[in-house]
């Protein structure tokens, strides 16, 4: 039940952010559909894993990575997605804070809301993953009661012809843009560590599935609900379609800018999903370089996080210069590397029996 | 050097307690030797009798016997009129040959005791003892009476229906108001011993077929590891045995209902009972069980959860109105519509202070209003109410040192703060109150939000004997789902299963 609402989100909350800028660039009227097929063409290397991580029960895929492709090898494999996972954090929380100070705080300084939220999010991975895992599952029902309120209000301001035509650019188009906006769905991967402290594999296989379904479905309506409100046109040119979206909806006529208590919400969903990810980063650090207790790299790495997330000096562009290069990365690694884990297993299977 | 200088304290302390824990000469005096006088004698010398005027002793001959006996007894601490009637009379007046003094007393519990140490423990805490000559035990009587209350109504926990009767200073009559409403054999009180000089009892309650071992092992393990020389009543107990003792949430609940403590011991809970104290205390204690009162149980299903979202409104309002208002004034002027804006505004042209100044004076009043109030002597209580309303409201609008919408905000978080019935949690909402308002004034909604996930991370990894804090809602065990709201009692089948009880289902055992 935790690992649905962290999946939840962890992937959901991409739909809020600045990626929704270069979905809609690439795919115009039919992002939504991306979303869809970057699902869909992740499902097989989803099976692929799950499968070899049935066959190794009690291993997190760091130690499968391992006992299948030998040692050299897993240690590049860990080192790369480690690299990927803190580059990848790095942007994400700059370009999160970034979102939250442009519109709201425009006098403050980003370093001190970058250390102040970076020090909440080391303080809640120190306390171990059941303290993560307890808080997503507690704050997840008031997150989607909230979103369900946004929808509820952004439905009375949406066009819906707005969704056509329905496929936008073309279907190749879309099906490029699918291809290259697989890393939404990275999660489920390096999450994948976390097997062992899941009760079983039906509970993980199970909340997995329904968690990404549930988590696509929510991305699928956030982005028409945008596309809705706001034409095709208009959102290549806004950087940040959820704080405008929010600022748009009123109740009624005297009540015109609730957009606080959505920032409050949305807030608490970003602390979660960093605090996920710290850990994440954390563990894999301690299995790469085999420290048995590495919830005392936390710090150093929350603050190697905080440089590597001050470095790109301009906000926008070079977040999304650093960002389409590592999906790029990122979307080649994730379709390569579970098939190449199942070959091996099946190898070992074979040689062994 | 350092080592030295502790070893010498160590030294010294040492020293001290071998010197007061009773005369070295009389170490081999550890039973009684049967001769009267020598024992006799003993007893003086502890005592200091006769310049202690509090102890008594009653020397006789026992009729029929011919035998010479003493009584000892602490006036203070006994019966009189049960001495005189089931001890001595009998004894000096029978008829009978007397061959058993045990069959001769009258007295409902007695016993033999051949240690004097022991023998002198049973007499300092009421009893008497008798020594007759030639025979090398004492006789322990029961005879403990000491002065006290005697049962009143509640004055903390206050309940529309249910029944008003609270703890009062004696652990018997304590335990005696837990036991009417839970009449089995299953039970059980154990009694341990602790304080070196003045020797507390701690009572320990619990239905053995229902509560957990672990948790009872670790309740008797953290009373045993206490090591000081006095712990006089469960306000100090409290202390020395919950979870964290800096911390600013509670983890050990006291409560003064007798009702509410046998709920407790049915779910499975651990109760400590002790003498001088009005209070239970509860082990392992849940955020909600400081959330719950005895109320919401007794009142129908609905006006009960009309009640529960009242306080759980009333804790949010508490907790976050002075801050919200710091944080929409200061950084999110647009969230307010304009009318509302205009008014703050036109409130606050006057006033000298900044927001967070204003706002943190008038809350600094307003809980030494509240401290004043607990502590005022009866006669004098009504001007307290004159001078905070006068002074410090409507005195300090009209010189536009505060505005009113500040003492608005001020005294609705003090209204609501006195929903929250359990005295500990509401002493954690009005300090956090605070935290919460520097934070809001340092960064605005962000601040509020990182406080509020600060605590938030912070109470989902505590835990109370083992129990996580926020159980059953964040671990998900198997209870009653009884969290923010209740159900039916009809469909509230389930103990709560964090307490590890041997019987998780309420319904009745059918055989």
């Amino acid at each position: 039940m935790e690992f649905f609402s962290i999946i939840a989100i962890t992937v959901g909350l991409k739909s809020t952010d600045m990626s929704t800028v270069l979905l809609f660039k690439s795919g115009l009227n039919a992002a939504w559909m991306i979303a869809i097929g970057s699902f869909i063409l992740i499902i097989p290397s989803l099976l692929l894993v799950n499968s070899v991580l049935k066959k190794y029960q009690c291993k997190t895929i760091l130690e499968v990575t391992q006992l299948t492709l030998g040692k050299p090898i897993a240690f590049v494999v860990a080192f790369i997605m480690l690299c990927l996972i803190l580059i990848n954090t790095a942007t994400d929380s700059r370009s999160y804070i970034t979102q939250l100070i442009t519109i709201n705080f425009p006098n403050t300084p980003l370093f001190i809301l970058y250390l102040c939220f970076l020090a909440l999010c080391m303080w809640g991975a120190k306390k171990g993953w059941e303290t993560v895992g307890t808080i997503a599952w507690t704050t997840f029902p008031y997150l989607i009661i909230a979103l369900s309120f946004l929808f509820f209000l952004l439905f009375k301001e949406a066009v819906f012809n707005r969704i056509f035509p329905l496929f936008g650019t073309g279907l190749w188009e879309i099906a490029k843009g699918s291809f290259n906006f697989i890393p939404l769905f990275s999660e489920p991967f390096t999450l994948a560590v976390m097997y062992p402290f899941v009760k079983g594999h039906q509970t993980y296989t199970r909340g997995l599935y329904s968690s990404l379904i549930f988590t696509v479905f929510l991305m699928v309506l956030l982005y028409l609900s945008y596309l809705w409100i706001f034409d095709y046109r208009s959102i290549g040119k806004i950087t940040f379609p959820y704080n405008e979206a929010i600022r748009f909806v009123t109740i009624g006529r005297s009540i015109t800018n609730i957009e606080t208590f959505f920032i409050t919400i949305w807030l608490v969903g970003v602390f979660v999903k960093f605090t996920v990810y710290i850990y994440l980063i954390s563990r894999i650090f301690g299995f790469l370089f085999r420290i048995e207790e590495f919830e005392h790299t936390i710090i150093p790495i929350t603050l190697l996080v905080f440089v590597i997330g001050l470095i790109p000096e301009n906000n926008e562009t070079n977040i999304f210069l650093v960002r389409t290069t590592t999906t790029a990365y990122v979307k080649y690694f994730i379709l390569c590397f579970p098939p190449l884990l199942w070959a091996a297993a099946k190898v070992k299977e074979a040689r062994a029996g | 050097m350092n080592n030295s200088f502790f070893k010498k304290r160590k030294a010294f302390v040492s020293e001290m307690s071998q010197e007061s824990t009773g005369n070295t000469s009389d170490q081999s005096l550890k039973l009684f030797s049967g001769d009267l006088v020598q024992d006799v004698n003993h007893f003086k010398q502890l005592y200091s009798f006769p310049s202690n005027v509090d102890f008594m002793l009653r020397e006789f001959t026992i009729n029929k016997m011919e035998r010479r006996a003493v009584l000892f007894y602490i006036p203070s601490l006994t019966d009189a009129k049960l001495i005189d009637d089931a001890i001595i009379k009998p004894l000096i007046m029978n008829d009978r040959e007397i061959t058993d003094v045990t069959s001769a007393i009258g007295a409902s519990a007695i016993r033999a005791e051949a240690e004097i140490d022991k023998a002198v423990h049973e007499l300092n805490t009421g009893d008497s003892l008798l020594l007759v000559e030639g025979q090398r035990h004492a006789y322990i009587i029961k005879t403990a009476l000491a002065a006290g209350r005697s049962v009143e109504k509640p004055q903390n926990e206050t309940t529309l229906f249910g029944p008003k009767e609270s703890f009062i200073e004696k652990a018997d009559v304590n335990i005696s108001l837990i036991r009417k409403k839970i009449r089995s054999e299953d039970f059980t009180v154990e009694k341990m011993t602790i304080g070196g000089r003045s020797n507390n009892e701690v009572f320990i309650i619990y239905n053995k077929e229902l509560a957990s071992e672990r948790v009872l092992n670790e309740v008797k393990s953290r009373i045993g590891a206490i090591s000081k020389d006095a712990v006089q009543n469960i306000s100090l107990l409290v202390q020395h045995i919950e979870d964290r003792k800096r911390s600013l949430v509670p983890t050990v609940l006291q409560t003064e209902r007798p009702d509410r403590a046998a709920s407790f011991i049915e779910d499975g809970y651990v109760i400590v009972v002790m003498n001088n104290s009005p209070f239970a205390l509860v082990a392992p204690s849940t955020f909600w069980s400081f959330y719950h009162s005895g109320d919401d149980h007794y009142l129908r299903f609905i006006n009960g959860n009309f009640t529960r979202l009242l306080r759980i409104l009333a804790m949010f309002i508490t907790l976050f109105t002075p801050s919200a208002y710091i944080a929409i004034t200061n950084y999110h002027m647009e969230m307010l519509p304009t009318d509302l804006l205009l008014a703050i505004a036109g409130a606050r042209e006057m006033v000298p202070f900044p927001a967070i100044l204003e706002l943190l004076l008038l809350e600094l009043s307003f809980e030494l209003i509240r401290e004043a109030g607990v502590r005022v002597p009866v006669p004098i209580g009504p001007t307290i109410g004159i001078v905070g309303a006068l002074i410090l409201g409507q005195a300090g609008v009209e010189a536009n040192v505060v505005s009113p919408i500040v003492v608005i905000v001020v005294a609705l978080s003090g209204l609501s703060s006195y929903a929250i019935g359990d005295v500990n949690l509401n002493y954690t909402i009005r300090i956090t109150r605070f935290a919460f308002l520097i934070a809001a004034g340092l960064m605005g909604i962000f601040g509020m939000v990182l406080c509020f996930m600060a605590g938030l991370i912070y109470l989902t990894s505590l835990k109370s004997f083992g129990v996580p804090y926020l159980a059953p809602l964040s671990p998900k065990y198997k209870s009653s789902g009884d969290t923010v709201f209740r159900k039916l009692l009809t469909n509230e089948r389930l103990r709560p299963g964090f307490t590890k009880t041997k019987d998780l289902t309420k319904d009745t055992v059918s055989e």
